[in-house]
């Protein structure tokens, strides 16, 4: 797209009320700035990775695991750099974003499998070794808490696949129920099956033990 | 309020954010029980998400490396034309080298003999040989030589840090 063309629908854009929620508002901020980071403007890439990066990491940490999001989160922000010629304000910068990041995920899982190393979605962490934040002041409620929290990865991972990836996307990435369908190329109707379903055999899994 | 509880599917509902059923949703607000029930998966999910974050990279460095890799293309680039560069350069030499060579020699023979052709083209042939050789220690002496961007741009940053 020439930036004349996106500067036309930079413009469209802007006038369609529609557009006048603060989401609206942010997705025409998103559009500018990535009109001016195309032109070749850092500072206003910087602002969209600034923008964008952490809902980017905890989509590729429910992916490839704690070691390689940060990494797989990095390639997704200079794959998405050279792409921006390729962006059309369509859909959200965000959901944009993501896609490119599950992409950039399902290659490094790809190239793990081929060299023989386990495909697992927590990069092999044990969950019940996992270290979780003191916010439960008395021990003993601290102690169940972590035991919850423990069950409830291994009920996650026990998951079908597509049940697990919309409920960590869901939870985990703080995603909403439109984007992780845009997102997925999948209806909303199949993230809300799929999401009700996930939820409810994680929570038997969790009230077995109870 | 309603008086039945909420069923585990609907507990699921509320839990994943889809609606509810009018009377349900009703009965949610006012129930204790209830919103335990929900608040009884929800906790464990926010702790799990907090764990993810707290070993969550520094955002700003993570933004300032990402900027940095922007120049990581750029930076292999230009390293390639400059080697081709450098190869365009030397073989240039080397064809005039070549060439006054033979052309000093043309004063002392009669100029188009069929021998001066067939030295011209050993001279190139020695020349391309030379060139498509790798291993010839020019060249990354001349890469040694003239740093990349990348590297000019990592130097820089290198002194910013000391100063
Ligand atoms: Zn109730």
């Amino acid at each position: 797209m020439s930036t004349r063309e996106r500067g036309r629908r930079l413009k469209d854009v802007m006038r369609a009320s529609a557009m006048r929620t603060a989401d609206g508002d942010r997705h025409e901020e998103d559009w500018a700035l990535s009109v001016r980071a195309q032109e070749g403007d850092r500072d206003a890439f910087g602002e969209l990775v600034r923008r964008h990066q952490k809902l980017v990491f905890m989509v590729c940490r429910q992916y490839v695991g704690a070691d390689d999001a940060d990494e797989a989160a990095q390639e997704t922000f200079l794959k998405a750099y050279t792409k921006l010629g390729t962006y059309d304000g369509r859909s959200k910068l965000s959901t944009w974003l993501v896609r490119i990041g599950i992409n950039t995920c399902l290659d490094l899982l790809r190239k793990r499998a081929r060299r023989g190393i386990r495909v697992d979605g927590d990069g092999g962490e044990n969950p019940i070794m996992a270290v979780l934040p003191d916010d439960a002041a008395d021990p003993e409620r601290r102690a169940i808490q972590r035991q919850t929290v423990a069950r409830l990865a291994y009920a996650e991972a026990a998951l079908p696949a597509q049940q697990r990836e919309v409920f960590r996307l869901r939870f985990y990435a703080e995603m909403e129920l439109d984007e992780i369908a845009e997102a997925l190329d999948v209806t909303v109707g199949t993230v809300k099956k799929q999401l009700h379903r996930a939820v409810h055999r994680v929570r038997e899994e969790l009230e077995a033990v109870r | 309020m309603n008086e039945r509880h909420m069923t585990d599917d609907e507990i699921a509902r509320a839990v994943a954010g889809l609606e509810l059923d009018g009377e349900i949703q009703r009965h949610l607000d006012a129930c204790l029980g209830c919103r335990r029930r929900v608040e009884a998966l929800k906790a464990p999910l926010a702790a799990r998400r907090r764990e993810m974050l707290d070993a969550a990279p520094d955002w700003e460095a993570q933004r300032e490396q990402i900027l940095f890799r922007l120049d990581g293309p750029a930076a292999v680039v230009p390293r390639l034309h400059r080697r081709h560069w450098a190869r365009a350069l030397l073989a240039a030499a080397a064809v005039l080298i070549a060439a006054l060579g033979l052309w000093l020699n043309a004063g002392r023979r009669s100029p188009a003999t069929p021998r001066t052709d067939a030295q011209v083209e050993r001279v190139l042939d020695q020349v391309n040989a030379t060139l498509a050789d790798d291993r010839v220690p020019g060249f990354e002496a001349l890469d040694q030589l003239v740093p990349s961007p990348g590297e000019i741009a990592g130097l820089q940053t290198h002194k910013k840090s000391q100063g």
